[in-house]
């Protein structure tokens, strides 16, 4: 049996909609399965960005993510197999590359062991492994997806998919913000006003998202729950810098931390390298080296190819 | 260390994860004449998996020309992204004779090494090398390549 799995990177959160909110984007990681075993033993030769990290394939979150859903679908002494990673995602860096992997463990647990189940099961065991469903659920289906996650019942609406003059610059630096220190540096409580103004954000935003409002995304991707603690984990002020300046930036439509960061990101309209050459600036200004991706709403999420 | 030309306005384009296959190099290069993109160096990586890495350098003033033509070939030729660096620098020494190549590449490089500078792309021709740097240390590569 052979699977070729091409598998999308995201963007999560967009400003107001932490841990709710993401994006499929048109970055892919490849996933081919070479061969089956009979027993549960595990090759993976990793390609391109995790070549050093990704080795062992003890710790693989492929092989991991397999494993915990033959566990939750109770199959009994699951097969091995080999894959080969083609990795374009940038590891480590809040473009879901983590989440990639997820997404295959699963489809590859549901393939092997021939168990043929729904959409909404197979999100499910993605969202308990990965602990939010924001990067999960585009990657699996596709484009723009609101998802609320209770910590046993996934409930996920999809939008529809920026429109094709819309794009995405994704600026990537060349250092990493851990996502526990992501975690830590959030406040354990918000003030009152600043969770009403996420919830009345975040809903503009769905809406106009919905409706194609696409003039609201920028009011719409405003937040105050976690962006400007996690601003604070980029050296020097090049975080503050980013939220500040590129959001006022004539060619930008919304701006946002991807994920937990440290990569930015910038919805644009038309022509976009003054905008993509000052987010990299940024960076460099921070003494870190940068690259950027343009990108589009991926509409189709992970293809399988068998 | 003389004859050395610096270009900081230049772009580092990479074609991730482009199918190894005949007639790939020429879809891409024929999509990026017919938007008149001037290259200035190709380089292309050894992967396996049957895919591999095809990157070349352009003139930062066609920045826009190149996003919108390089992610709708990205797309046709099934790469798996277009990544693009704007903050590098290129740096190009002249050679004046052949004899004196293998003594000047040993000098740039370690000069290069010894200031700790990470080298994204080298590219040599019988006139001259060529290396891609980023631009956080330009000022360093020129410093210690002035005094090597």
């Amino acid at each position: 049996m052979r699977i070729v799995l091409k598998v999308p990177a995201t963007t999560a959160n967009l400003g107001s909609g932490f841990d709710t909110l993401g994006m499929a984007l048109s970055l892919y990681n490849i996933f081919t399965l070479k061969e089956i075993f009979d027993e549960a033993r595990f090759s993976c030769e990793v390609i391109g960005e995790g070549m050093d990290e990704l080795r062992d394939s003890d710790s693989n979150m492929i092989v991991k993510s397999y494993k915990r859903a033959c566990e939750e679908w109770r199959v009994n002494n699951p097969k091995g197999f080999a894959l080969e990673s083609c990795n374009a995602v940038p590891l480590n860096r809040g473009l879901g590359s983590s989440s990639t992997a997820v997404v295959a463990g699963v489809v590859l647990a549901n393939l092997i062991c021939d168990l043929n189940k729904p959409e909404a099961e197979l999100l499910r065991v993605m969202t308990l492994i990965e602990g939010h469903p924001d990067n999960v659920v585009p990657c699996f289906i596709g484009g723009m997806t609101v998802s609320c996650w209770d910590g046993e019942s996934l409930r996920y609406v999809r939008l529809p998919a920026l429109p094709e003059d819309l794009n995405v610059i994704a600026a990537v630096p060349d250092f990493q913000v851990h996502t526990e220190d992501a975690r830590k540096i959030l406040p354990e409580s918000v003030p009152f006003r600043d969770a009403v103004f996420n919830v009345s954000h975040a809903s503009i935003l769905c809406a106009a998202w919905a409706m194609g409002r696409w003039d609201l995304l920028r009011v719409g991707m405003e937040d105050r729950l976690h962006q400007p603690h996690r601003a604070k984990l980029f050296p020097g002020e090049t975080g503050e810098k980013f939220l500040r300046e590129i959001a006022n930036h004539p060619d930008c439509v919304a701006t946002a931390i991807s994920g937990s960061g440290p990569t930015m990101i910038a919805i644009v309209h038309g022509k976009s390298g003054k905008l993509a050459s000052a987010m990299c600036k940024i960076f460099t200004e921070g003494n870190a080296a940068s690259h950027f991706f343009v990108l589009n709403c991926a509409p189709s999420g992970t293809v399988i190819e068998r | 260390m003389q004859n050395i030309k610096f270009n900081q306005d230049c772009v580092h384009v990479v074609f991730l994860g482009v199918p190894n296959v005949p007639g790939i190099a020429a879809e891409i290069f024929n999509g990026l004449s017919e938007h008149s993109i001037e290259i200035l160096m190709i380089t292309q990586n050894t992967m396996r998996g049957g895919r591999s890495d095809l990157a070349f350098l352009a003139n930062k003033s066609q920045l826009d020309e190149l996003m919108s033509s390089c992610r709708k070939i990205s797309e046709s030729v099934g790469a798996q992204g277009v990544s693009f660096a704007t903050e590098v620098a290129a740096i190009n020494i002249a050679l004046a004779n052949t004899s004196e190549a293998a003594k000047i590449l040993a000098k740039t490089f370690n000069a290069l090494a010894n200031a700790g500078i990470n080298l994204e792309i080298i590219n040599s021709s019988f006139e001259s090398i060529n290396c891609i740097i980023s631009a956080t240390d330009s000022q360093k590569a020129l410093d210690a390549l002035r005094n090597a």
